[in-house]
């Protein structure tokens, strides 16, 4: 029985919006934003750790999508393309604000992440400021490699593949930063829970 | 990767294990029909990979809403994109008649997964759409009843057999 092949037939639902924004149709590129807008804001974030390098970020990765749509040569899925677009735009923003240190050192860094508004998936007041700061310390003690996996594939939901291509790294190391990322997140977060999948694993399987 | 998840497989805690690797893909919507299936049929048997399923999935909600830019910070970029490229924009083009940034996703996305912000792939929508209590009821109460406090699990998969 062949299982857990990632799907691989489906089309690729950005390429008309694409397409019609190469063609300068405005309300195309509008929902292209709209689909891409938060994906991208919160993959800059992750490497900037600055909301308003993060709003740079997607500012110029778009208006360069606009420009350049017609150039867009099919090699890849659209998202990859626009992921690509952003990547060597925050590449650029790296080096123009001399953020580069703080990307390769590594270790407990401060990414910036914000305090949410609404912390949803708890029911108390208490509870949603404790989960609150547990995810964003969490998010920021993670590595710069393990925090860019977790963004693009567990948060923003790209294929292995896709994130192994655009951050060019194999995608068994895409896989094993996932794996351990999840380790360290479930330690991490589920403390004050008690309800680790880790933890559920050694309570035993249902009946 | 080729991997029985199957009832049959031999050995449960490998069938867990390789589960719990492939919960992100599924919970995106990134696998195959037929994994996807078998994946939804060991949740339902499983308590200790459902309850690793609604960890990540509350993960991940709560990432997206914690590194969202928010309705000001869309708005602004919109209009600022438009300025930086306005003389390409056909003159024609009335952007005021666009959809607005809070109006409904123009692309097909699920409800509860429009909720938490439109990301390129979820329109292809995976079995399990997990989220909180109080924006959703429970569709599956047997499913539900194993998943911790202020947690909800839709098995759409299930409710159309
Ligand atoms: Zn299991």
């Amino acid at each position: 029985m062949r299982v857990l092949e990632p799907r691989s037939s489906d089309q690729d639902p950005d390429l008309p919006l694409l397409e019609a924004t190469a063609a300068g149709d405005v309300v195309a590129f509008r929902n292209l934003f709209e689909r891409y807008v938060d994906p991208l804001f919160r993959f800059a974030l992750s490497r900037l750790g600055d909301r308003s390098l993060a709003e740079d970020a997607v500012q110029e990765t778009l208006a360069a999508v606009w420009r350049g749509a017609r150039s867009f040569a099919g090699r890849s899925k659209v998202s990859t393309w626009l992921y690509g677009i952003c990547r060597h735009t925050i590449a650029k923003i790296v080096s123009r604000h001399r953020v580069a240190q703080v990307e390769l050192a590594g270790g407990a860094l401060e990414t910036g992440f914000p305090a949410a508004g609404v912390f949803i998936g708890c029911d108390d007041e208490a509870g949603q400021i404790d989960r609150k700061v547990d995810i964003e310390q969490a998010l920021r003690e993670l590595s710069p490699q393990h925090r860019e996996v977790v963004v693009l594939a567990m948060v923003n939901g790209l294929p292995l593949e896709e994130v192994a291509e655009l951050t060019e790294v194999p995608l068994g190391t895409v896989k094993s930063r996932l794996h351990w990322a999840r380790i360290y997140l479930a330690r991490k977060l589920s403390d004050d829970v008690g309800r680790s999948g880790l933890r559920g694993r050694e309570e035993g399987r249902w009946k | 990767m080729t991997v029985d998840v199957s009832r049959q497989a031999a050995d449960p805690n490998l069938i867990c294990q390789k589960v719990e690797e492939s919960l992100v893909e599924y919970l995106s919507g990134n696998l195959e029909p037929a994994d996807r299936d078998a994946i939804s049929t060991h949740l339902l048997s499983c308590h200790a990979c459902l309850f690793a399923a609604a960890e990540v999935a509350q993960w991940r909600a709560s990432m997206r809403s914690a590194t969202s830019p928010g309705p000001e910070v869309r708005e602004r970029l919109w209009r600022a994109i438009l300025a930086e490229v306005e003389p390409s924009v056909p003159q024609d083009a009335d952007v005021r008649r666009l959809p607005s940034t809070s109006g409904p996703s123009p692309v097909n996305v699920p409800p509860p997964l429009a909720a938490a912000g439109a990301v390129p792939g979820l329109d292809l929508l995976g079995p399990v759409v997990l989220w909180v209590a109080g924006v959703s009821r429970l569709q599956a109460p047997q499913v539900a009843l194993a998943l911790p406090m202020g947690l909800s699990l839709d098995l759409p998969f299930f409710r159309h057999r």
